[in-house]
């Protein structure tokens, strides 16, 4: 809660929360109000216009409904995936850091030969061979994408297992699972959160990635797949802008609103960001150099001006 | 200069000279760290600001010589030194004079040295960037010898040397250009009791040979009192009074440096002392106040005793006196009359326990304790970190484990806690081995041993209110039923534990605490099991003196009236022979001395104990 209630105070945040937000309402909601996304409509390829608001694809289907529809479908892969990511990274870090020893071992090999494997490549071939569609393609995302969060949260844990609350929690006689999950993790949660972020914002990049590559389904209507029929037609050579810069602008602002609540977040892990507007002049750097002397008030103009 | 300054017969041989300096911590709201300071550092003397934590003291010293990086703010003052105008200086100048005339030793200088440098390049380092081309291995060479490390070590890395000694480097690179003015920022506390004194001397040492003049920061009283000519007392923010040695020695003027000077246990020396742990000591009732919002009028008024109408109204300024001392109280007392060194200060307000009875029951019966680590790779030597402890922990008794640093004494209580597998020996108790296998055993055996660590800053979760920190031991150990029960037994504890109203305290998060709240909280989540042995880790040592006695105390009536038995880990023989029934003197992992309290501070037989001791009662002597 004090987290949210942080992160609401800081403007990056907020602002990356509201594009979420609308980013939430059109893939929940937006497919009502929209026209068939797969039906043939009009002409082929016609710019946007007041009955097209985004154009038409060359199969002459409505490019403003394929972005809406394709939202749901590319949102919800990204954060499933950035979900069950963060899951199975904290389970198998927290496990490996609380235990230490040989079970610390065995799952920390385990985690090194996932981080080894070439992440996208397999990934490529992963999706080539197994049924087409956005679950396998989550189900590639988690596969090459669990072990790099059990890396990070394992590290963590590693500081708090021997912090001395810790300590209390296990001579008090608390369950193993408990102190993991009731001690140790609470105290983590900007760094669960930051990983689920980054988890989240992979995933959409790579699910659009390899369904621009034509490895997913490409009957469905994703953002992927959107792209990857815009390439597929040549539509770049007939200048059709319409079909691909909508789509990539989506993914864009996506990333970018996640990335802002990602800065909030630093923020508020770290108090030196947290500084009041007016003050944060004096922090940080003067002219490119690393501000360490104390600066006195009454010797500085600008500070003399501000509130004492 | 401007006419700021009223003429001090002081100021004329003042090497630093501190003038109303008020300095304001700028974040999200603005806190007056230090408020109206005003002091002289004399050329040749040791001068030290002494005061808790968050008092202002590092703030206040750092501050005037502009160390300090934002979001330090100095909003108003002036800082002479050497007859520069430090708050007019600009960076260039003030770099001129930084290590060359005036110079800081930190807390944490011995982490602050570069891990991918040897000594001897840190130390060049420092000469290089003043006195290019003067740079000589035999001046770095000299250098280390002066701080009594070995010239030849000079190619040493900081790993490779002990804590002390890196913090002797830290000293060498403040000392290198031989400056006017040396900082000592709390510069010892990380440091071992016995290490903390020798680094102390040999600086004491050095002024009088090189000429320096030495700022030294403390929150230790015995140490101040010790090394120190003249002593600032701070509280909250603002200076209650500047005063010689030999003043403070005699109580002091203002009454929170007399509450300080009385809030530490006496060592009780000399043949034939007749009762042990049997006295309660006065502390400081309340906490220091929220400098984001002080208290009107005098800052220390509601803990002080003394308080009248005007304290509360009127802040008192910080006067001279025609002791040239300086004072800052509306109702001052008198100074005492010298005292024998150790000589009970509080001899009225210790009252007598009868000693308990005498046929005890043995609880934790510790045989051939052992704890060895190896190191990892093939040729490893093992390291016997506690070999071959034995003790017995009588009901009803506390038994100190006293040591140095290193000494193994956390890591015994580490085992004896469960938390650490000894690599031999045994542990019974109530004569059944210690932790049987299985899950109900362990729950059986927490039940009845319980821990209270250090640092109360680490040992309650910072994400959970005190309410689920009580909570816990009892729903673990299903000890209540209800949700009333639970309640209600969560206010009895806190209420034990001296944490009332206790309704106020449950929904409270541990950062909303004080240091000496949070400890009571921690003896108070312990005592929730009931159990028979409460294991305590050092855990006065890292609270302020003036609340420290009375963690000591609520510990020393616990045992009384709930007949619990303490094992007291603890490097501080002074609160060991307040609180202790016996002691066991550690020494490399091994128990060399053991005993009744009494007898082994009247005469101790290891030179280990007369070592401690030594350093206790030069410390208890000064006050």
């Amino acid at each position: 809660m004090t987290l949210v209630a942080a992160l609401w105070r800081s403007r990056p945040a907020r602002v990356g929360l509201a594009i979420l937000a609308v980013f939430a309402c059109v893939a929940l909601f937006g497919p009502l109000f929209t026209r068939d996304a797969r039906a043939f409509l009009a002409e082929p390829l016609e710019p946007p216009s007041a009955d097209f608001w985004l154009g038409t694809t060359r199969q002459g289907q409505d490019v403003f409904a394929r972005l809406i529809v394709g939202t749901r479908v590319s949102l919800g892969v990204g954060l499933v995936v950035g979900a069950v990511v963060v899951l199975l990274g904290s389970l198998v870090g927290l496990t490996a850091a609380y235990f230490g020893g040989w079970v610390d071992d065995v799952l920390s090999l385990v985690v090194n030969v996932f981080l080894i494997l070439p992440g996208l490549p397999l990934a490529v071939v992963l999706a080539a061979f197994l049924e087409s569609g956005p679950t396998t393609i989550a189900l590639v995302l988690v596969v090459t994408g669990w072990a790099w969060n059990a890396r990070v949260v394992r590290a963590q844990a590693l500081a708090l297992r021997r912090r001395d609350f810790v300590e209390a929690a296990v001579a008090l006689g608390e369950h193993p699972l408990r102190v993991m999950v009731a001690e140790i993790l609470p105290n983590m949660t900007s760094i669960v959160f930051s990983c689920f972020i980054g988890a989240t914002t992979h995933a959409i990049g790579a699910q659009v990635g390899l369904e621009f590559l034509g490895l997913g389904d490409v009957s469905q209507v994703t953002w992927g797949t959107n792209l990857f029929w815009a390439v597929t037609n040549q539509d770049i050579l007939t200048e059709s802008w319409w079909t691909m810069l909508p789509t990539g602008l989506a993914i864009a602002t996506f990333g970018f609103a996640l990335v802002l609540l990602n800065f909030g977040i630093d923020e508020v892990t770290s108090p030196r960001l947290r500084i009041d507007p007016k003050y944060r002049a004096l922090v940080g750097t003067r002219n490119g150099v690393l501000r360490l002397t104390t600066p006195v008030a009454h010797e500085d103009a600008a500070l003399a001006r501000l509130p004492t | 200069m401007s006419g700021l300054v009223p003429p001090d017969p002081g100021s004329a041989s003042a090497v630093l000279s501190v003038r109303d300096l008020c300095i304001d911590y700028v974040g999200q709201k603005r806190v007056r760290a230090v408020d109206g300071v005003t002091f002289d550092l004399r050329r040749g003397e040791i001068f030290g600001l002494l005061g808790e934590s968050g008092s202002g003291k590092s703030t206040a010293a750092l501050g005037a010589l502009r160390v300090l990086p934002p979001p330090a703010v100095i909003r108003s003052g002036q800082v002479l030194f050497e007859g520069v105008d430090l708050l007019r200086a600009t960076e260039a100048e003030l770099r001129r004079l930084r290590s060359a005339r005036m110079s800081v030793v930190l807390q944490s200088a011995m982490n602050a040295l570069s891990p991918v440098l040897s000594v001897g390049e840190q130390i060049a380092d420092v000469i290089a960037a003043h006195e290019p081309g003067q740079v000589s291995q035999k001046r770095v060479g000299e250098l280390l010898e002066l701080v009594g490390i070995p010239a030849d070590r000079s190619r040493s890395y900081p790993h490779e040397l002990s804590g002390g000694m890196r913090q002797r480097v830290g000293i060498a690179m403040a000392l290198a250009l031989r400056p006017a003015l040396v900082v000592l920022d709390e510069p010892t506390t990380a440091l071992d009791v016995l290490v903390e004194r020798e680094i102390l001397q040999q600086v004491l040492l050095l002024k009088q040979t090189l000429g320096f003049s030495v700022l030294l920061v403390s929150h230790d009283v015995g140490t101040m009192l010790e090394f120190c000519d003249r002593l600032g007392v701070l509280y909250a923010g603002r200076l209650c009074e500047v005063a010689t040695r030999a003043e403070l020695l005699r109580g002091g003027r203002h009454p929170y440096t007399r509450a300080l000077l009385a809030g530490r246990p006496a060592l009780p020396t000399g043949p034939g002392h007749p009762e042990a742990p049997s006295a309660r000591l006065a502390g400081i009732s309340g906490t220091p106040p929220d400098l984001g919002q002080p208290p009107v009028g005098c800052r220390y008024h509601p803990r002080c005793t003394r308080s009248t109408e005007r304290c509360r109204t009127e802040a008192p300024e910080l006067v001279r006196l025609p002791s040239e001392g300086h004072l800052a109280c509306h109702e001052p007392l008198a100074l005492t009359e010298p005292t024998a060194p150790g000589a009970p200060l509080a001899a009225a307000e210790r009252e007598v326990v009868p000693a308990s009875g005498g046929h005890a029951s043995v609880v934790l019966a510790v045989r051939s304790l052992a704890k060895m680590f190896r190191t990892s790779g093939r040729r490893s030597t093992p390291l016997h970190v506690v070999s071959d402890v034995s003790f017995d922990l009588n009901q009803g008794e506390v038994l100190a484990l006293v040591g140095q640093s290193g000494s193994g004494k956390s890591t015994i209580l580490r085992m004896l806690a469960g938390l650490e597998q000894p690599s031999g020996g045994e542990v019974s108790l109530h004569g059944e081995p210690m932790l049987g296998p299985g899950r109900k055993a362990t729950l059986a055996f927490r039940k009845r041993v319980q821990i209270v660590l250090q640092d109360p800053f680490a040992s309650l979760n910072p994400a959970h209110t005190v309410a689920y920190q009580l909570e816990r031991p009892l729903l673990v150990h299903r000890m209540v039923q209800t949700q009333a029960a639970l309640l209600a037994r969560q206010q009895e504890l806190l209420e034990l534990v001296g944490l009332a109203p206790a309704t106020a305290f449950l929904a409270k998060y541990p950062h909303e605490l004080s240091g000496g709240q949070r400890q009571r909280v921690a003896i108070a989540r312990a005592l929730a099991v009931e159990p028979d042995v409460i294991l305590a880790d050092e855990p006065t040592s890292m609270l302020d003196v003036s609340v420290r006695m009375g963690i000591l105390n609520l510990l020393s009536d616990l045992r009384r009236q709930r007949g619990l038995s303490l094992l007291y880990v603890t490097h501080d023989l002074a609160s060991a022979g307040y609180l202790a029934d016996r002691m066991a003197v550690l020494s490399g992992g091994s128990i060399v001395e053991e005993g009744p309290t009494a007898r082994v501070l009247a005469a101790p037989r290891h030179d280990t104990t007369q070592r401690l001791l030594a350093a206790a009662t030069h410390l208890a002597s000064a006050r």
